[in-house]
């Protein structure tokens, strides 16, 4: 090994290869050899050495013999929980909810706009006039043009007449 | 299954938003709407916009005479007065003609106002000529109203301009009996 694995970035593999003991053999050679004259190197490999001897010498606790009752009990005991627990729990996607909220929204916004005005009363009569001063104006034209006529026409009621 | 959830909400939202629409067009007069279609005309004439007007309280007109510059204010004042001042027979006649040219169509109102410009434009003995034809035609059926307009004597007695202009003015006439 002529580089130095910490200098050229293969150093992880390398050490951690080294401990589990799963570096081909020609490689574990040549890194031990490269150990020999380099201390960083060696000190690494020391230390994870170390972490898989701790992990050998591990010993996972027994499990109970009912373990698979206690199990299954709990999980029935979640099952039989209150509808709100189990909605709070769920897994929820919203994707599917959007189009319902949506709609939601559209008819609460139809109900508002369909809603009647409430009726401003008198005090909109009395900011702004009905009548259209501009109608009444037209209306003289006309009348007048109309007058100017001179025709003498029977009235729409029987028996009168109607004089321009 | 989702898709044909979707499709359901969308077409529960398009009844509810396209039905009370097509419900507020036929109030508002849309193209759906039946129009209302009394055998025969309101024999009581609608009112004019100067009898909404006069009805109007005292406060209420002077707000809507305030909209005009003050010499129109006083020209609508003025004329008001001068209308106000006919005899009522005649202030009903007048409206009751008013009414008539109003009821009809808009593009016909122009015909006929068109029609009363140029019968003052003639001469004072051609007006007095179509005046006493008019006159003459309000006492007829309608029936006969339109043989005397396709009569070879009102074709002799007035030219064609004229006959135009008693014809379209013919339409202020009350209905015939």
């Amino acid at each position: 090994m002529k580089e130095c694995p910490l200098e050229n970035g293969n150093s992880a593999e390398l050490i951690v290869a080294y401990g589990a003991r799963t570096l081909a053999p020609e490689v574990e050679a040549a890194f031990e050899r490269h150990m020999s004259t380099c201390a960083n190197c060696r000190e690494l490999a020391a230390a994870q050495r170390e972490v898989w001897s701790a992990m050998d010498a591990w010993t996972p606790a027994g499990i109970s013999s009912n373990f698979d009752e206690k199990l299954y009990r709990r999980i029935a005991t979640e099952e039989q929980g209150t509808w709100w627990r189990r909605v709070l729990r769920a897994n929820w996607s919203w994707r599917p909810a959007m189009p319902v909220a949506a709609a939601c929204a559209v008819l609460v916004a139809a109900f508002l706009l369909r809603s009647p005005a409430p009726p401003s009363g008198a005090s909109q009569s009395q900011s702004q006039p009905k009548l259209q001063i501009e109608q009444v104006q037209h209306a003289l034209d006309d009348i007048e043009m109309l007058k100017k006529l001179g025709v003498e026409v029977p009235s729409d009621k029987a028996g009168s007449s109607e004089q321009i | 299954m989702r898709a044909r959830s979707i499709l359901a909400v969308a077409a529960m939202l398009l009844s509810l938003t396209l039905v009370p629409a097509a419900q507020a067009q036929g109030r508002r007069g849309g193209m759906n709407r039946r129009p209302p279609r009394p055998e025969k005309p309101a024999p009581k004439p609608s009112r004019t916009p100067i009898d909404e007007f006069q009805k109007m309280s005292p406060e209420e007109r002077q707000k809507a005479l305030d909209r005009l510059p003050p010499h129109q204010r006083q020209q609508v004042e003025e004329r008001l007065k001068n209308f106000n001042q006919l005899p009522p027979a005649q202030q009903q006649t007048l409206k009751n003609m008013y009414n008539r040219l109003n009821q009809l169509p808009p593009a016909r109102q122009e015909v006929v106002r068109g029609a009363m410009n140029k019968f003052f434009q003639a001469p004072a003995d051609r007006q007095q000529a179509m005046r006493e034809e008019l006159r003459g035609m309000a006492a007829l059926p309608d029936q006969e109203r339109q043989a005397r307009l396709a009569s070879p004597e009102f074709q002799s007695k007035f030219s064609g301009k004229e006959r135009e202009i008693v014809r379209d003015m013919s339409d202020l006439l009350p209905p015939g009996q």
